[in-house]
C-alpha cells in the first residue's frame, strides 16, 4: 500500500514522491511553463503572495528554507482588499440609462492590491485538464485551510460569489508542511495541524535531506505531471517525514489553546463582564481583521463620475465604528467593547453555529501583529475558564 | 528574560513603579493605574490596567515598553495613574493643553528613558523572522541577548544598534513633567543635540523632488488602511476621522495611491506642531511604512518658522490654534 501521511485526505491513497531540496526552484520553473505562479515575496520586510517571474524568484521559500508565514494572508488572492464588481456608463439625453459592462483590468502600477491579483490573463495559456490556470506556491497549511472556511461563505448553497469561485476554481495550492511551527501558532487547537492537507492540491514536506511531494487532487496531479526529478518515495524518506511531523506536532501540543472549551461557553457569555476587561487595551485598528486569513466582511459602494463609474467591493472591519453605523446616526456597537466582542463572537460562536467550525485557523497573525499585544489565545482562555 | 522581568537598572525602575502604583491605588488617589506588563511573545510587553494594589506585581519595565500609554487617557474615566517615558509625557502635555485630559485627574509616573527597541531593526539584524525567537533577555550592561530557535544559539546585540529612530533623536529622555519619577534621571539616555536631531530629514531633503515623491509613493502604496497608525496615536482623538466621513467623502471607494496619500498627508498636517515623535504610529504599522520622515520634517518646520516645540509647556498655545503678528508670511504671494 502506498504510504499515506495526510490528516484530512480524501480516503484514497495517492502516491508520494521525493525530490532533492535544490530541485524546488526547478519545480517553480516547471510550473511557470504552464501556469501563472504566485509565491510569497518579501517587499521591504513584508511578505505577501504576488505573481513571480518564471525564473523562480521565490527560491528562499521551501519547507526547509525560510519557514514563516507571509505577513499578508492568502485570502487576498481570492478575495482581494478591493475589487470592481462591475462598471457602468451613463448616457444622458432625455433619460439617463446605465449600461453595465465588465470591469476594465486595472493596470495602474500604483495599485499594490491589484498586482498579481486581477491581471489580464495570458491568453496563450490554456487551463490544465483539471482547470488550473494559476498556482499558489508556498502556502502554509493554516492559510490553505482558511480557504475551506471562506468556501463556506462565498460558495454556499444559498449564495455563490462568482468572483471568489472563479479564482478558486482556476487556482491550485502547493502547500509547505510546517516543520517548525512558530511560537504564536495554534492550528491544532482549531482543527488544523502543521501537516494538515485541507484545501491543498500538493503538499511538500521536509524529509531529512529531501522533500517529499504529494499530489492530493486532480489539480495536484496536473502540477507534478512531467516534472522529471520526482522519484517515488521510499521507506527511508517516509520515515524521515514521519519524524519531522512528530517533532512539529509535539511542539504544537505544547502550544494548545482551549478553543473548544471557550466555544462551549461563549454562547452564554454575550453579557458577561469579562468583556469589560479583555477589550481594554484594544486600540480599535483593523490589523487583526485585515491580516486574518478568514475574516471576510466587506463593504460595497459606487465610485462614480459624471459619465459612469464602478461598483467596488472593499474589505471592511468590525473593529471600525463605521462598520455598523446606521444612517440615523445610531450605532448598535457604540464602543470598542461591543466591537471587540463581535470579532470574538463571530469567529468562535456565530460561525460555529452557522457552519459547525470556528472561523480561525490558528495562524497567529493577529497575535504577532497587534500593536498592543492583544492575544486572542488569552481571550479564549478567559472564556474557557468561566 | 527581557519580557519576564529584567535586571540591573530596569529592575530597580520596575520595583519603584510597583511601589508607586500600590500606594496610589491603596490610598484611593487613583481609580486605575496604566503601566506595562509582560507580553505573550518574546520582545513584547503589553499595556496593563490595574485597579487593585495586589495587581502591581504584574508591572514590568524594560526596553520593550514601546507603547505610548497616553493614547488611553482621553477614553478613561476617573483618576488615572500612568507610566510615561520622555516622549509619552509630551503627548500627555498636548492632551492637557488641548483640554482632552485634565491635569488634576492624572498622576504622572515618569521613567527616565533609556530608549525602546525597534523590533523591525532587531529582526533585520538577526536576519530571521520573529517566529524564530523563542526567548529574549536583556543584560545589565545594555546588550540585548536573543536566543534563536533551532540550533539554540544566542546572539548578543548592543542596544544602540536596535533602538528606535525617535529614541536616537530624542531631546527629552527624562520626562519634563511628572508627579513621581521612577528611577534616577542620570540613567536616561543622553539627550540628542538639536543639530543632530534632523540629520535624516536633511539628508532626505537633499534628494530631487522626483526621488522624494517616488519614496513616499512606494511607502504609502503598501498601506492597507487598517488605521493602526491613527489608533495608536495619542493625538488622533477626533471623534470622527476625516477619512471616515460619509458626507462629504474625502477618500474614494476605489482607494488608490492618491486616496492613501490624502489620509497620510492629512494626518501629518493635522498633527503638525503637536506630534512629539514618540514613534507609536510607525511601530503599529503592520506593513512597516515609514510614517516618521514626513512628520519629522513638519516638526522641524514648525520649530524653525514658529519657534514651537510641542509638548514641553503646559501653558503654550498650539501653533495651529493661534496667530501671531510675528508669524512668517514669506509664503503668502
Amino acid at each position: 500500500m502506498t504510504p499515506y501521511f495526510g490528516m484530512l485526505g480524501e480516503g484514497r491513497a495517492r502516491k508520494a514522491f521525493v525530490m532533492a531540496r535544490e530541485d524546488i526552484g526547478r519545480f517553480v520553473t516547471h510550473l511557470a511553463v504552464s501556469f501563472e505562479v504566485c509565491a510569497p515575496v518579501d517587499e521591504g520586510g513584508v511578505t505577501r503572495f504576488v505573481a513571480v517571474d518564471p525564473d523562480g524568484a521565490c527560491g528562499a521559500w521551501g519547507p526547509g528554507g525560510s519557514r514563516y508565514l507571509s505577513t499578508r494572508p492568502l485570502k487576498e488572492l481570492f478575495f482581494p482588499q478591493q475589487e470592481t464588481l462591475f462598471a457602468f456608463e451613463a448616457h444622458s439625453g432625455t433619460q439617463t440609462a446605465a449600461v453595465l459592462r465588465a470591469p476594465a483590468p486595472r493596470d495602474d502600477p500604483g495599485l499594490a492590491h491589484d498586482r498579481g491579483l486581477a491581471r489580464t490573463r495570458d491568453e496563450r495559456r490554456a487551463p490544465s485538464p483539471s482547470g488550473v490556470l494559476r498556482v499558489v506556491f508556498g502556502t502554509r497549511p493554516c492559510d490553505a485551510r482558511s480557504l475551506a472556511l471562506l468556501d463556506l461563505v462565498f460558495d454556499a448553497a444559498d449564495y455563490k460569489d462568482p468572483y471568489y469561485i472563479s479564482r478558486r476554481r482556476e487556482t491550485a495550492l502547493v502547500t509547505f508542511a510546517c516543520s517548525e511551527p512558530g511560537i504564536a501558532c495554534f492550528c491544532t487547537s482549531v482543527g488544523g495541524g502543521p501537516f494538515d492537507e485541507t484545501s491543498s492540491d500538493v503538499v511538500i514536506a521536509d524529509a531529512g535531506e529531501e522533500h517529499v511531494v504529494r499530489p492530493l487532487s486532480a489539480k495536484g496531479e496536473d502540477l507534478v505531471r512531467g516534472f522529471e526529478p520526482l522519484q517515488e518515495a521510499g521507506e527511508r524518506e517516509l520515515k524521515a517525514l514521519r519524524e519531522t511531523r512528530a517533532r512539529a506536532e509535539a511542539r504544537m501540543a505544547g502550544q494548545a489553546v482551549p478553543v473548544d472549551a471557550a466555544v462551549s461557553r461563549l454562547g452564554g457569555a454575550f453579557g458577561h463582564p469579562a468583556w469589560d476587561e479583555v477589550h481594554r487595551k484594544c486600540l480599535g485598528c483593523a490589523v487583526c481583521t485585515y491580516l486574518c486569513p478568514t475574516c471576510h466582511c466587506f463593504d460595497i459602494g459606487d465610485e462614480a463620475t459624471r459619465t459612469g463609474g464602478e461598483r467596488v467591493r472593499n474589505w471592511d472591519s468590525c473593529m471600525f465604528p463605521l462598520f455598523t453605523l446606521h444612517a440615523s446616526g445610531h450605532n448598535p456597537r457604540p464602543s470598542r467593547r461591543e466591537r471587540f466582542r463581535q470579532r470574538i463572537m463571530h469567529k468562535f460562536n456565530y460561525f460555529v453555529e452557522n457552519h459547525g467550525v470556528a472561523a480561525c485557523v490558528g495562524c497567529g497573525r493577529c497575535v504577532e501583529n497587534c500593536p498592543v499585544n492583544v492575544d486572542v489565545r488569552r481571550v479564549l482562555e478567559v472564556f474557557a475558564a468561566l | 528574560m527581557l519580557t519576564r522581568g529584567s535586571s540591573g537598572r530596569t529592575a530597580e525602575v520596575a520595583g519603584r513603579l510597583r511601589e508607586i502604583a500600590a500606594d496610589l491605588l491603596a490610598t484611593g488617589e487613583i481609580d486605575v493605574f496604566v503601566g506595562y506588563e509582560e507580553g505573550t511573545l518574546p520582545l513584547r510587553t503589553s499595556p496593563a490596567f490595574l485597579t487593585r494594589p495586589d495587581d502591581v506585581s504584574r508591572l514590568v519595565w524594560n526596553y520593550m515598553c514601546e507603547n505610548n500609554l497616553a493614547v488611553y487617557l482621553p477614553g478613561l474615566k476617573g483618576r488615572v495613574g500612568v507610566v510615561v517615558k520622555g516622549c509619552d509625557v509630551r503627548a500627555l502635555v498636548n492632551l492637557v493643553v488641548e483640554r482632552q485630559v485634565r491635569r488634576d485627574d492624572v498622576k504622572i509616573v515618569g521613567v527616565p528613558c533609556g530608549g525602546v527597541v525597534d523590533r523591525r531593526k532587531l529582526m533585520a539584524v538577526l536576519g530571521e523572522g520573529q517566529k524564530t525567537i523563542r526567548s529574549a533577555a536583556e543584560t545589565a550592561d545594555g546588550a540585548v541577548v536573543v536566543a534563536v530557535t533551532g540550533d539554540g544559539s544566542e546572539r548578543a546585540i548592543p542596544i544602540d544598534e536596535v533602538l528606535s529612530a525617535p529614541c536616537l533623536a530624542c531631546a527629552h529622555p527624562v520626562p519634563i513633567v511628572y508627579d513621581f519619577l521612577a528611577g534616577d534621571d542620570g540613567a536616561a539616555r543622553g539627550a540628542c543635540p538639536r543639530e543632530r536631531a534632523y540629520s535624516d530629514v536633511d539628508a532626505f531633503a537633499s534628494r530631487t523632488p522626483e526621488e522624494r515623491f517616488a519614496y513616499f509613493a512606494r511607502e504609502i502604496d503598501r498601506c492597507i488602511e487598517c488605521y493602526a497608525c491613527r489608533q495608536a496615536c495619542p493625538l488622533c482623538y477626533c471623534p470622527e476621522c476625516f477619512v471616515d466621513r460619509q458626507s462629504p467623502k474625502w477618500v474614494g471607494r476605489w482607494r488608490d495611491l492618491s486616496d492613501k496619500m490624502v489620509f497620510h498627508l492629512g494626518r501629518v498636517l493635522h498633527t503638525a506642531g503637536r506630534c512629539v515623535d514618540c514613534g507609536a504610529c510607525r511601530r503599529a504599522c503592520p506593513v512597516g511604512i515609514d510614517l516618521r520622515l514626513l512628520a519629522k520634517r513638519m516638526e522641524k518646520d514648525v520649530l524653525e518658522f514658529f519657534g514651537h516645540e510641542p509638548g514641553v509647556d503646559l501653558t503654550a498655545v498650539p501653533v495651529l490654534a493661534t496667530y501671531s503678528r510675528e508669524d512668517p508670511g514669506d509664503f503668502i504671494l
